[in-house]
């Protein structure tokens, strides 16, 4: 009984941690490169699922392929976003620590913006549709093709944005304006083309994570908001900007979720959630993350 | 330190409240609710302005000080009297704040918001799981005082909110405030106890928003969790702040003037553009406005010393 | 008993060692000067004394009680105060506001803001900022906040005042103007002062002791003339032995 339930578990945990891992990712290179602090980002995953219910139930377009489109819609609000708001952000401030707190305060309102839209227009029901709904057994394992899928994009794409970052130029930009914005700019990276970049980028990654979502969860306009809490914690857990680390800290933050669940109860996913939330949080200000914060 | 009071100021403060106590006697029960709404959020907004305006740390949690006092009094009805368990809501919700204030108020700017916000939603769902446990899913309050005396109360708690911010904020106390806002470091190298004097502002702001949620518990006669911690009282308050300004005790007063309105005109009638309207004037506030209407109306005045 | 005692101080910080059994005392209205190299522990050394900081090992002591380990606005309520290297004014409170902060939490812990904002203006006319007094602080230029710094320190009473560094950035007739400013404050109160400096010929005019940091270790110390014939400063500076 507890081999099924660890093997199950574990399958499970690494869904969870997989789709977190894209969606920290995502947020990541906002927050790694302009210190944005992405409130919405839930939202943007809200939006991509949607994307991918509307085109599945109207067209029937497959999930694996509506990701794309869902992508590139979040893409472009996050292109709409930047130069719309952030851009004027971004040049005007004159003190840096109120950049973060104006962001957030920002990020709230588009938050509930989008939120809201969304239940606007498609009201509060909540959605779901069957797909790769088959279960493949492997041994006392059972495991539902569309969670395998979900894994398995996840890890596509994580090993892709891994390549990016590592060998494309543009990679290695966002990467150099997440280390040192000033250097960077002195050694002539086109610091405002690199956070354009990054705005479509990690607004798309969130897109593509709500299109895997959607396959196995139900969809409502708040459901980004839990998702906004993880992306959080496994971004300050990993270290600003931090991508390995990001990513162990994803997987973790599943396996605290899923296995805190099961050894718990299923009403506690939220306690287990904030409170590891309020937990990190407090620890970085306290320098166990390597993350002392400057007056 | 006292501030000076302004006669005219003073005059029309205490003007407004006089009348307002009259209004229970229009029998217009509308009225009496939205004057009872205005009142409950002119001194929640009041409350925090003493920690957040003028520390500068925005707490965006102040929905768990709002629900803890409600869960106070819905534990406490029928057990004791509501003068009793008003106050005694107040005090629970201060000794929470100073017990979580302690490690909190260590961590700085943008990340204290996100805290303060994780630390109510993490209060709403271990209550939540709490009450589930105790078999109970809200809580009824039978034979609540009536709506008239309890605008009656709500008043009060406006008024003295007011009252708070308005000595914090011209007291020797506010000018400490105010510097830490400034520069922490700087502020303790002039002989500020920073962290007792965040502490204490915490507590301040939280003491009359427990006595607000027990008494609008009694005002809506049943305490759920999810709602009495929802985090758009929380949102309310800081875009109140946003909106109106939040650095001494006129700021919020336009805040709420401005968000009630709005609220009365919208949200029946199309709860998601009110939504959305919500959302679109917190940014807009920020990136254009963010001292709030307060600067923009009356510009920069204090006492000064001649 | 000397008015400041520092004794084999030494701090590090992880694996950095930023000072070394740095040891020397500091008597009454004296006006001592601190020297070295960029990272030879000057800072470090305010930090330590205002309580930013604990040392690692060594004592400071401040008219006979050992104050390492208490907080800065306790140490500042003990009768010293200092000035940031980079200015740190109350910038969005007017310039006679952040000096009002002083007065009201200094040594004194003034009660009425009349009496405050009168001591205030006393403070910001002996700067030179007495007409800017309504304006914001941000609104200053360089010489003027390092300046509102200064006022502000000595609204909070001190009977120790640490500048660091008030020169830097500051031309040469605002480096005039300063010393000026910091003789007109000397003149009218029984003040100690210990000065970090950079700018060697106002350390010299200002100090009427010097003492040498290099490498976090202290290699010299007199007066002035003598520092600067010593050879192991002049190794220290110029890389070569005379």
């Amino acid at each position: 009984m507890s081999a099924l339930l660890s093997g199950q578990l574990l399958f499970a945990a690494l869904v969870v941690g997989s789709v977190y891992v894209i969606i920290a990712l995502g947020l990541n290179l906002v927050f790694g490169t302009m210190r944005l602090l992405d409130a919405a980002h839930g939202d943007v995953v809200m939006l991509g699922a949607y994307t991918s219910f509307w085109l599945f139930t109207l067209v029937g377009m497959p999930p694996l392929l509506s990701m794309l489109i869902a992508g590139g819609l979040c893409a472009g609000l996050g292109v709409a976003v930047y130069k719309g708001l952030f851009r004027r952000l971004l040049a005007d401030t004159r003190l840096p620590r109120r950049l973060e707190g104006n962001s957030l305060l920002v990020f709230f309102g588009i938050s509930i913006i989008l939120q809201n839209f969304a239940a606007l227009c498609f009201d509060t029901t909540p959605r779901a549709y069957l797909y790769l709904d088959g279960v493949i057994r492997v041994g006392n394992l059972a495991m539902t093709e569309n969670r395998i899928a979900e894994l398995a994009t996840a890890v596509i794409l994580c090993v892709i944005i891994f390549l990016f970052l590592r060998f494309h130029i543009y990679g290695l930009a966002i990467k150099a304006l997440i280390q040192n914005r000033q250097a960077a700019a002195v050694v002539g990276v086109n610091i405002e083309r690199i956070q354009l970049l990054s705005f479509a980028i990690g607004f798309g990654l969130a897109g593509i994570a709500g299109s895997l979502i959607s396959m196995t969860e139900q969809i409502t306009p708040f459901m980004g908001f839990p998702f906004t809490i993880a992306a959080f914690v496994t971004v300050i857990l990993g270290g600003l900007g931090n991508l390995i680390r990001g990513m162990a800290a994803g997987m973790f933050l599943g396996f605290v979720e899923i296995y805190g669940v099961a050894l718990t109860s299923s009403s506690l996913d939220s306690v287990l959630i904030y409170g590891v939330f309020i937990v990190v949080l407090y620890l970085q200000s306290q320098d166990f993350l390597g993350g002392r914060q400057k007056s | 330190m006292t501030p000076p009071i302004p006669t005219r100021a003073a005059l029309i403060f205490v003007g407004v409240i006089a009348v307002a106590a009259l209004l229970p006697k229009l029998g217009n029960e509308y009225l009496v609710a939205v004057a009872l709404s205005f009142a409950m959020w002119v001194a929640l907004a009041q409350s925090w302005t003493v920690l957040c305006g003028m520390t500068g740390y925005g707490s965006f949690g102040h929905a768990a000080f709002y629900g803890i006092g409600a869960y106070v009094q819905a534990l406490a009805w029928g057990v004791v009297s509501p003068w009793l368990s008003v106050p005694l809501a107040g005090i629970a919700s201060c000794l929470f704040a100073l017990v979580v204030g302690y490690p909190a108020l260590k961590v700085r700017g943008p990340y204290f918001v996100m805290l303060t916000f994780g630390l109510a939603e993490f209060m709403k769902y271990s209550i939540i799981g709490v009450e589930a446990r105790l078999g109970q899913f809200s809580r009824l309050i039978i034979g609540a005082p009536s709506p008239n005396e309890l605008f009656l109360v709500m008043l009060g708690l406006a008024a003295a909110a007011t009252l708070i911010t308005f000595v914090v904020a011209g007291s020797r106390f506010g000018y400490g405030l105010r510097a830490i806002r400034e520069d922490e470091q700087a502020a303790e190298t002039v002989g500020i106890p920073v962290a007792r004097y965040k502490l204490i502002a915490f507590g301040l702001s939280t003491f009359i928003p427990g006595m607000v949620g027990a008494v609008m518990a009694m005002r809506l006669s049943y305490f759920e969790p999810s709602q009495a911690f929802d985090p758009l009282i929380s949102f309310n308050i800081v875009l109140m702040a946003m909106i109106g300004g939040s650095d001494d005790a006129r700021g919020p007063l336009l805040g709420a003037l401005f968000f009630v309105g709005l609220s009365e005109l919208l949200w029946a009638r199309a709860p998601q553009v009110y939504m959305i309207v919500l959302g679109a004037l917190l940014i807009i506030f920020v990136l254009f406005a963010p001292q709030g209407l307060a600067k923009l109306l009356f510009g920069k005045t204090r006492p000064r010393a001649s | 008993m000397s008015f400041l005692t520092i004794r084999d101080v030494s701090k590090s910080f992880g694996g950095l060692q930023a000072l070394r059994n740095v040891s020397f005392e500091v008597e009454p209205s004296e006006v001592v000067g601190l020297m070295g190299a960029n990272g030879a522990g000057k800072t470090t050394l305010f930090s330590l004394i205002a309580g930013h900081a604990r040392p690692s090992a060594g004592s400071i002591l401040f008219k006979g009680r050992a104050i390492s380990g208490l907080r800065p606005d306790q140490i500042c309520r003990l009768g010293i105060a200092r000035t940031f290297q980079i200015v740190r004014p109350f910038a969005n409170m007017s310039v006679l506001d952040n000096v009002i902060v002083g007065a009201l939490y200094g040594v004194r812990q003034e009660r009425s803001r009349a009496q405050a904002a009168a001591r205030a203006m006393a403070i910001l006319t002996d700067l030179g900022l007495a007409e800017r007094a309504d304006d914001l602080a941000s609104s200053l230029t360089l010489s003027g906040q390092k300046r509102l710094e200064i006022a502000r320190a000595l609204a909070t009473a001190p009977e120790l005042l640490m500048l660091d560094e008030v020169m830097a950035g500051l031309t040469a007739t605002e480096v005039a103007e300063m010393l000026a400013a910091i003789q007109r404050i000397k003149d009218r109160m029984p003040l100690t002062i210990l000065v970090v400096e950079h700018v060697m010929q106002a350390l010299m005019q200002l100090s009427e002791r010097v003492i040498v940091l290099h490498h976090g270790e202290m290699i010299a110390h007199g007066t002035p003339r003598e520092v600067a014939i010593d050879p192991r400063v002049i190794t220290a500076y110029l890389g070569q032995p005379p």
